[in-house]
């Protein structure tokens, strides 16, 4: 009898509120852009996009709640991308460790939101994501020049998938829109940059 | 053994529902494809609302590469991973207007040019359902279970694709491919479904109407 009271305690809280838990490893092309072998670049990432471990709070006792780890995946989306567009890049651990003219450009990268909407919450088949960046731009004095918001945005429709994999193939989507947006930014803004240099 | 093949023939007419297909071509200018050339064919974005589904495109680049050879097929996938990000939903150009804009990009152009890829198919249209009814219930129990009742719906699958000329810029043709079917489901202790492949028959008839239109 006693076993049984103890089985039931478990399962109901075990049933209150359950956690899914997903890892993401997202990787894009190569863009199909010119390379510039004159401008040097610094890169510098805020810790929420060189490891990132998303965890939800549920609003109501009966919803999921979610364990996203990002691990290095944003970096490895913005590298690719500058790494396209730029020859002379290197990387820095803090904006704090720069110096004048260590190079032409210093590009500090920031998650300011990641958002998410899931079946559930909508109350339609698909899940939904967002990510907005901000990308402060320095000239070689290190003094602020632009300031950039990056967005991205996804949905996967849950279909055949279960629910971690539409969760990740949104996530998925929003990270190669990320890197997309960004080419267009830089694509812009192009001309301006490369006269920074001259 | 004998009486299980009639059995079997029964059923497999009785499940392939009816559907009924209608298909339309309209040419806006005069166009060729070679030997070697290629063809692409990318869904609108649902950045704009279109609902094109993953597995429709799926099809309908497995389908073309599987009834013709008389140009190559680019898959979709492939195509954007190669001219990424120029032809990603939030990127691509949305109508023929928008394509001297990417297409005015040289390392573009050269690309193209490498692949020979001649034309851009553009698609969009979605599978619906319409309307449905009807009432199906499932009990199980110790002993067993069984399902009673009877429920149907209406799909309609209607795709469009717009034909892109990329070396002249220009649309050189529409065409698409409209389904629709019922859908039935009779329970008396087991579902049978009876289901109407709109989707599957939309994929088919758009494949049939791309390949007529190169064969001209």
């Amino acid at each position: 009898m006693k076993l049984k009271t103890y089985n039931l305690l478990i399962l109901i809280l075990i049933s209150g509120c359950t956690s899914q838990s997903i890892t993401i490893s997202s990787l894009i092309p190569s863009p199909l852009v010119d390379k510039n072998q004159n401008i040097s670049v610094i890169t510098v990432y805020e810790d929420e996009i060189k490891n990132y471990l998303f965890e939800s709070t549920p609003l109501e006792t009966t919803d999921f709640t979610w364990e996203i780890d990002f691990q290095d995946a944003q970096k490895k989306i913005f590298n690719t991308i500058f790494n396209s567009f730029f020859s002379n890049i290197a990387e820095r651990e803090s904006f704090d460790s720069l110096m004048n003219n260590e190079a032409d450009i210093v590009m500090a990268v920031d998650l300011d939101k990641f958002e998410y909407l899931t079946p559930q919450l909508a109350s339609n088949d698909k899940f939904s994501i967002w990510f907005k960046y901000k990308i402060r731009l320095y000239d070689s004095e290190l003094a602020l020049i632009q300031n950039w918001d990056i967005t991205g945005y996804g949905e996967q429709a849950t279909g055949s998938f279960d629910g971690d994999q539409s969760m990740a193939n949104a996530i998925n989507i929003a990270l190669r829109d990320v890197g997309a947006n960004l080419t267009i930014q830089l694509e812009k803004e192009k001309n301006e940059l490369l006269d920074l240099v001259k | 053994m004998p009486i299980r093949l009639p059995i079997l023939i029964f059923f497999s007419l009785l499940i392939t529902s009816c559907s009924t297909t209608r298909i339309d071509q309209e040419v806006n200018a005069a166009y060729s494809i070679k030997d070697g050339e290629s063809i692409v064919v990318l869904s609108d974005s649902y950045h704009t609302g279109n609902k094109t589904e993953n597995d429709f495109m799926d099809c309908l680049n497995r389908s073309l590469s599987k009834k013709q050879d008389q140009f190559n097929i680019i898959s979709t996938t492939e195509f954007q991973n190669i001219f990424y990000p120029w032809f990603e939903p939030s990127t691509a150009p949305q109508n023929i207007e928008d394509l001297p804009k990417v297409l005015g990009k040289q390392i573009i152009k050269d690309k193209l040019d490498e692949l020979e890829i001649k034309y851009l198919v553009k698609v969009t249209g979605e599978t619906k359902t319409n309307a449905s009814s009807g009432a199906l219930s499932c009990a199980a129990g110790p002993g067993g279970g069984g399902c009673f009742g009877f429920a149907w719906w209406d799909d309609t699958s209607s795709y469009e694709a717009s034909v892109w000329d990329l070396s002249q810029e220009t649309s050189v043709g529409n065409l698409s491919a409209n389904v629709s079917g019922t859908s039935v489901i009779p329970a008396i202790v087991i579902p049978i479904p009876i289901l109407a492949r709109t989707q599957s028959n939309a994929c088919e008839g758009l494949t049939q109407q791309i390949v007529g239109f190169f064969s001209q």
